[in-house]
């Protein structure tokens, strides 16, 4: 979700007003460029501004300083105020302005929304929708209209307007609260919806982060220093659904599931095809099969067991152990698995990740790293983690993202089947370097260890072998257990 | 009743060949156009990179002759993408049949690719969401999605924004996620698809 601040312009200056009337005007910087730089400083990932003056003359007012603004600063900033001819549209976007608001004239003429939306693209249009007691205002919300905002907003949608700006003036610069009912009703409409008006402390923002919209747009909370912009920054939520994945792997040697301990005292856990149904029956996320003496025994995945799993998982399937090529690869994938992981092939031939991710796409192609700690630092082991390589974990794993890698599947040899918990601090720091998931493995022992992976350790999934196969934990109740600490699960 | 499913040899049939399987559905796998009409329905999979895939399509003559299709057709994931216009995924044009294009996610917060269980949000009744409940979870990876218009929009997904994840124009159908690997609810998807479509 993304934290707007506003930046208001009357005669070149950064003001405020109240509930929209210009008599109440409050200057709170000379210059609105200066304001701008700080937002984005602190870590604003959009601005909003708008021309008070345009609003009110129909003409651009303070384009000099708007391009001064977008000169200055990265993000995209959307402009208000006045835009009420194709004409204006264009002078702003060829000053680089990334989105159009429109407020009045969209009510006006909804047709000068569709010739905007056909010159410019949906994506640069975004209606504002300004209401006082469910009515739509217009022309700085000097006059009031009697068009309901819900059924205008239903117009909208129809010709293909995907994002709006929703203000309560009776709320804008008041540091009440925001209307939490009206924004909800638009959020279920499926807009990517940006709230408002009435933003008074943090909580706001908080309540505002659980309706799942896509922005807020702050002004007076942050000029009263009622709100700090990063504290807001920080306590929102993506726009998301998505789950954190609990992920089952089978270890497979001689064609039975077995566990280890720090890779060595293989224990058997069962027969793969079985635990691999019985796994996607049970609600996991993702199941991981690990070949794990092919690469070592200089042979390629069993395929036919690849083949004979996949076709009882309805849940995404990843393969690994041995794969050396393109062909392997392609071979794995002909069998039923959806991802292919590469170990130690990758740290041989770098290349490979880079090819397998053009030729397959990134997204199924996951690097394993098997991390071990030598004295104070994490170095990477291959070939089933015989093989010292004397690569450093947290370095290789920026490579294999910019190799085009879809994932990591980060493994840590010291903890690995003692059940003493996942290493949190080897995992936080490389989740929080890359952009790609992280799957934590290694050491899972119990359900806490699962929560601490993915809270503190900042891991998109879990993956636990002994925990499972054991039937000291179910899928269900890791999930149910996880759920309840607010982790998002899929239950 | 027979469905085909197209092979331009990039994809992973396995997976939904294994949930026809499971379902019961007769199938044929297509190397070749001149097999789209032996088929009833075209269930049209896709893994790989956009580029890749056109690529493929044009060596093996698909690209017309999906076009021109008039039965009930259903792309997944890289199958939806390649039905729009362009695709920035390798500045790929594709093979425009719902007019939009595929984007890459813009994200300061979020990871990109998108991999995990998202939900859909069924925004317009259709026949391909029979008996499935509103805001269910299916599996999705991408790191593009299809900017499709809203009337062509189905179902849709928040990730870094609301995108369409679910299409449909005239005898097209298409899905961002994968439902050969989203559990029940995406086996419920393909049944309505070979049943209700």
């Amino acid at each position: 979700m993304l934290i707007i601040p506003a930046i208001d312009i009357i005669n070149g200056e950064c003001v405020r007003l109240r509930k929209g009337d210009y008599g109440s005007k409050t200057v709170y910087f000379k210059n609105p460029v200066k304001v701008a730089r700080k937002f984005e400083k602190d870590g604003a990932k959009m601005l909003h501004i708008v021309d008070l003056d345009a609003a009110k003359s129909g003409k651009p007012e303070n384009l000099k300083t708007i391009i001064k603004i977008r000169k200055i600063v990265n993000i995209p900033i959307e402009i208000g105020g006045g835009i009420r001819s194709l004409e204006i549209a264009d002078k702003y976007i060829k000053a680089g302005v990334n989105r159009l608001i429109i407020g009045t004239k969209a009510i006006e003429n909804l047709n000068f929304i569709k010739d905007l939306i056909k010159r410019f693209g949906a994506e640069k249009i975004v209606v504002g929708l300004d209401a006082i007691n469910g009515k739509l205002a217009t022309n700085g919300w000097l006059k009031k209209s009697n068009i309901d905002y819900l059924v205008f907003a239903k117009k909208l949608k129809k010709i293909g307007i995907t994002e709006i700006i929703f203000t309560d003036i009776s709320r804008d610069g008041m540091l009440t609260k925001p209307n939490f009912k009206a924004i909800s009703e638009l959020a279920r409409m499926n807009f990517n919806l940006i709230a408002s008006g009435g933003i008074s402390d943090i909580s706001d923002v908080e309540i505002l982060s659980g309706l799942n919209i896509y922005g807020i747009i702050i002004g007076k909370a942050l000029y009263e220093n009622k709100v700090c912009l990063r504290e807001a920054v920080d306590a929102v939520k993506p726009l998301t659904n998505l789950t954190k994945r609990i992920i089952p792997c089978l270890d497979v040697a001689n064609s039975r599931v077995v566990k280890g301990i720090n890779f060595k005292n293989l224990k058997d856990s069962g027969d793969p095809v079985e635990l691999g149904k019985k796994y996607s029956e049970e609600g996991a996320d993702e199941l991981v099969f690990l070949d794990i003496k092919a690469t070592k025994e200089n042979r390629k995945t069993t395929l036919d067991m690849v083949r004979r799993i996949s076709e009882n998982v309805f849940i995404p399937f990843t393969v690994g152990g041995g794969v050396s090529n393109i062909t392997d690869i392609k071979n794995l994938l002909l069998s039923g698995a959806d991802k292919v992981s590469i170990n130690t092939a990758a740290v041989l031939n770098p290349a490979l990740i880079f090819k397998a991710a053009k030729k397959f796409g990134n997204q199924c192609i996951v690097v394993a790293i098997d991390a071990k700690k030598i004295n104070g630092k994490y170095k990477v082991f291959t070939r089933g983690g015989s093989q010292k390589t004397g690569l450093d974990v947290f370095e290789w794993t920026k490579k294999v993202e910019s190799l085009g890698a879809g994932e990591i599947l980060l493994t840590s040899m010291d903890r690995d089947g003692t059940k003493r918990g996942f290493d949190i601090e080897l995992l936080e720091k490389i989740s929080s370097a890359v952009k790609i998931p992280v799957i934590a493995s290694g050491g899972a022992g119990s359900l806490k260890d699962l929560k601490i992976a993915l809270n503190e350790g900042k891991a998109d999934a879990v993956l636990a072998a002994s925990l499972f196969h054991f039937n000291e934990i179910s899928i269900s109740q890791a999930k149910k257990y996880l759920s309840k600490f607010n982790i998002p699960m899929r239950i | 009743m027979k469905i085909g499913i197209i092979n331009y040899g990039g994809g992973n049939l396995k997976s939904v060949t294994n949930a026809l399987v499971r379902l019961g559905q007769n199938f044929e796998v297509l190397d070749s156009p001149s097999r789209l009409e032996y088929v009833d329905k075209i269930i049209f999979p896709g893994v790989g990179s956009a580029k890749n895939a056109m690529n493929e399509l044009k060596k093996k003559g698909f690209v017309e002759p999906i076009k021109a299709l008039k039965k009930p057709f259903l792309g997944i994931c890289l199958g939806m993408q390649l039905l729009s216009e362009f695709s920035e995924e390798g500045k790929a044009k594709c093979l425009d049949v719902i007019p939009g294009k595929v984007k890459k996610f813009q994200s300061g917060e979020l990871k990109i690719p998108q991999i995990g269980w998202n939900k859909v949000n069924v925004v317009k009744k259709n026949a391909l969401f029979d008996e499935i409940k509103d805001q269910d979870y299916f599996y999705f990876v991408n790191s593009y999605y299809f900017d499709a218009q809203i009337k062509y929009t189905i179902g849709t997904t928040d990730y870094c924004l609301k995108f369409a994840s679910a299409i449909s124009k005239n005898n097209f159908y298409a899905v961002q996620f994968h439902p050969e690997k989203s559990g029940e609810s995406g086996l419920k998807l393909l049944s309505n698809f070979c049943n209700k479509c």
